[in-house]
């Protein structure tokens, strides 16, 4: 039984999480950093621990004293998305501590955080990856029979690599001498390790995921896929379901390839298969996710499902309480992620007080958010500060809400994401559902956020000098009113003469 | 006509070289404001805290206000942005000295609040357009930030680690 739970995290997340307690009737603890003192599932909670040593430490990456705030409320650990939700040690040392972790086992988390350990196992699985070697080439010979075999164009990978070094796009095999040793040596003095091995090159990619549930005895489920190909700097901004691009058949195959291999694994709680897809159709195992997802939205909005209350029963040792054909799809929904950054100005984040919110309301809509007026979004974490996602009967129909209620949400004082979100939503590719990951960067016109429909600016001026002019006379009314107590009438009118003299 | 109660100058940030004169002739409920002579009638409420309703000859605009500085605004409306700054004729007059003066001057200010993590440039280093000066880290990105013009660095304000808010005068290039 879980009779407490401690959400490890902060933001939405912890506000999407404790919702659902609340609604189960779960007591909650909320953890808190200095700064995040004034946050809203910080109030939100039934109990709240301060987790930050002096006033300057920003960190929620505590596990010790996390687990220690868990045993001492008795509660279970939720860990969100980001901080702890993907770290095994983290997840290890709840099972060791006897504290309940809400998602799937360490060796789970584990195996799955290693990129080529994850792509093996999927493979044996019976999941198709990206063609390629997992182990090194020797030399030159062997990379080119390796690539005629998997098919120009290829991607040599540094063994080691990470930030793109070692990284290089081969076309064709007249490329590909200078190529391998341009990578081998760029490896090498990055890393100390010059092996390369190759991989298949998917070209526009489509990023697609499929959402599965399991529990503890062996019953897994998909709940469809999320198309996630609108990235900017590969970060996810807006996503939907279902996919536009994928066909019926293709979809079928990959929801059952997903499952399959999450019954071999004997995963349980919610997780996430990331996939690649080809124009062609083809699609490949990217990484699994075994956490809650930032776009969790969008399934729950088609299938009806809480994924948050299914994770909290499985990991109290519950079954699934629904079957595959219990799972009804219905009509279609988009996720838009609201970030503190400026459109305009190459995303630059933009942190600041919130001056003022208003949310959109009505039908179709669900806002998943931590802000309010008067709430400091705080330069030490993640820019995203909510989550619109709209439903409809149909895809045109999720779109018109979601743009209905983009213009009715005002968020004053920071930049968001908004009116670039407004205009991905009127974008002619998208609308077509004919979208990849290169759409951004290719498809989207970026100066087009800085045009205006209506470039008269009579009714801004007409504003601005109104707005100027009632502030004059307060400033004027404030400088002639008799003063507050405790100060001397002689020191109000000496001021009032200063002033006076500047004009 | 009788004398307004207000008589400001208003310029639009990505308007160049137009100036708007404003008159505010009657204020209340319902305000009379002439624009470059054009006479309108304006129906203005405030409700919440900026937001505002503007109506004009029955057009309704939910308009949203945010103050920048004590003289420019921005203003959203139909989701269209504009920077309106007002300045009445004193104001306007001490400006066109110091512009003059300060002509070629650019001041490069923290655009948000930050750490510095690099400083590329000395005082008295040439740079051209676009040159990366500084390297301002938040909400863990870094922002590289460039210079605006050709010319020389004249000061630098801040070193590596240096934390600065916004509006923070980073560096000077005349």
């Amino acid at each position: 039984m879980i009779k407490k739970v401690l959400v490890a995290n902060r933001g939405e997340i912890a506000m999407r999480i404790f919702r659902t307690c609340r609604v189960m009737n779960i007591p909650t603890v909320a953890i808190y950093t200095h700064v995040d003192r004034g946050a809203l599932h910080v109030r939100y909670a039934e109990e709240a621990f301060c987790i930050s040593e002096d006033e300057g430490d920003t960190s929620y990456l505590k596990p010790d004293l996390i687990i220690g705030i868990a045993k001492k409320t008795g509660a279970a650990i939720h860990p969100g998305y980001g901080f702890l939700s993907e770290n095994a040690d983290f997840a290890r040392r709840c099972e060791e501590e006897g504290v309940i972790f809400i998602g799937p086992s360490a060796d789970i988390i584990h195996r799955m955080g290693i990129k080529t350990e994850a792509r093996k196992i999927m493979k044996e699985a019976g999941v198709p990856v990206v063609p390629g070697t997992e182990a090194p080439v020797a030399d030159l010979e062997e990379a080119k029979k390796v690539a005629a075999e998997v098919g120009y164009p290829i991607m040599l990978k540094a063994l080691a690599g990470g930030g793109g070094k070692g990284m290089r796009l081969v076309r064709e095999e007249s490329e590909i001498e200078t190529a391998f040793r341009l990578s081998r040596s760029e490896a090498g003095n990055s890393f100390g390790n010059d092996a390369i091995y190759i991989e298949k090159y998917i070209e526009n990619p489509h990023h697609i995921e499929v959402q599965v549930l399991g529990d503890k005895y062996g019953n897994v489920i998909h709940l469809y896929e999320r198309e996630c190909s609108v990235q900017r700097r590969n970060q996810k901004v807006i996503e939907e379901s279902p996919s536009p691009f994928v066909q019926e058949e293709t979809r079928k195959k990959m929801l059952e390839v997903a499952v399959e291999a999450c019954k071999k694994i004997h995963y349980y709680s919610a997780g996430t298969l990331e996939f690649m897809m080809d124009k062609d159709q083809n699609f490949y195992f990217l990484e699994m996710n075994t956490r809650l997802q930032v776009e969790h939205p969008v399934t729950e909005a088609t299938t009806g499902v809480d994924l948050v209350r299914d994770m909290i029963m499985v990991a109290a040792g519950n079954r699934l309480p629904y079957k595959q054909e219990d799972i009804e799809f219905r009509g279609a929904a988009i996720e838009c992620r609201i970030y503190a950054e400026d459109p305009e100005n190459n995303f630059m984040p933009s942190p600041g007080v919130i001056q003022v919110r208003e949310a959109p309301e009505g039908r179709n809509i669900r806002l998943d958010s931590a802000a309010y007026a008067g709430f400091e979004v705080s330069l030490h974490y993640d820019p995203m500060i909510a989550k619109l996602c709209s439903w409809g009967r149909n895809r045109e129909s999720a779109i018109t809400n979601m743009l209905r209620a983009l213009r009715e949400y005002k968020i004053l004082g920071i930049k968001t994401t908004i009116p670039f979100h407004i205009r991905v939503l009127r974008n002619e590719t998208f609308l077509k559902g004919n979208y990849d990951t290169t759409f951004i960067d290719t498809k989207f016109d970026k100066e087009d956020l800085k045009r205006r429909k209506n470039n008269n600016p009579t009714i801004a001026i007409i504003a601005a000098a109104l707005k100027h002019f009632e502030q004059e006379k307060e400033a004027a009314a404030r400088a002639t009113t008799v003063p507050l107590v405790g100060e001397s009438l002689w020191k109000h009118y000496g001021k009032l003469q200063m002033s006076a003299n500047n004009y | 006509m009788a004398k307004a109660l207000a008589t400001y100058f208003a310029t639009v940030n990505d308007i160049p070289d137009t100036e708007f004169k404003v008159e505010i002739w009657e204020d209340g409920p319902v305000k009379k404001i002439s624009v470059n002579g054009t006479v309108y009638e304006v129906d203005y409420n405030v409700g919440g805290d900026t937001i505002h309703s503007i109506i004009l000859n029955n057009k309704s605009h939910g308009v949203q206000i945010s103050s920048l500085n004590e003289s420019t605004y921005e203003i959203k409306n139909k989701g269209d942005n504009f920077q309106v700054e007002i300045m009445d004729e004193l104001k306007k007059l001490r400006l066109s000295r110091t512009k003059s003066k300060m002509a070629g001057r650019q001041v490069i200010t923290a655009q948000m609040p930050g750490v510095i993590q690099k400083v590329h440039v000395v005082p008295g280093q040439e740079v051209k357009a676009g040159e990366p000066l500084c390297i301002l880290v938040a909400m863990k990105m870094e922002n590289e930030i460039h210079s605006p013009i050709d010319g020389v660095v004249k000061e630098v304000y801040i070193q590596p680690a240096d934390k600065v808010a916004v509006g923070d005068k980073m560096l000077v290039v005349e």
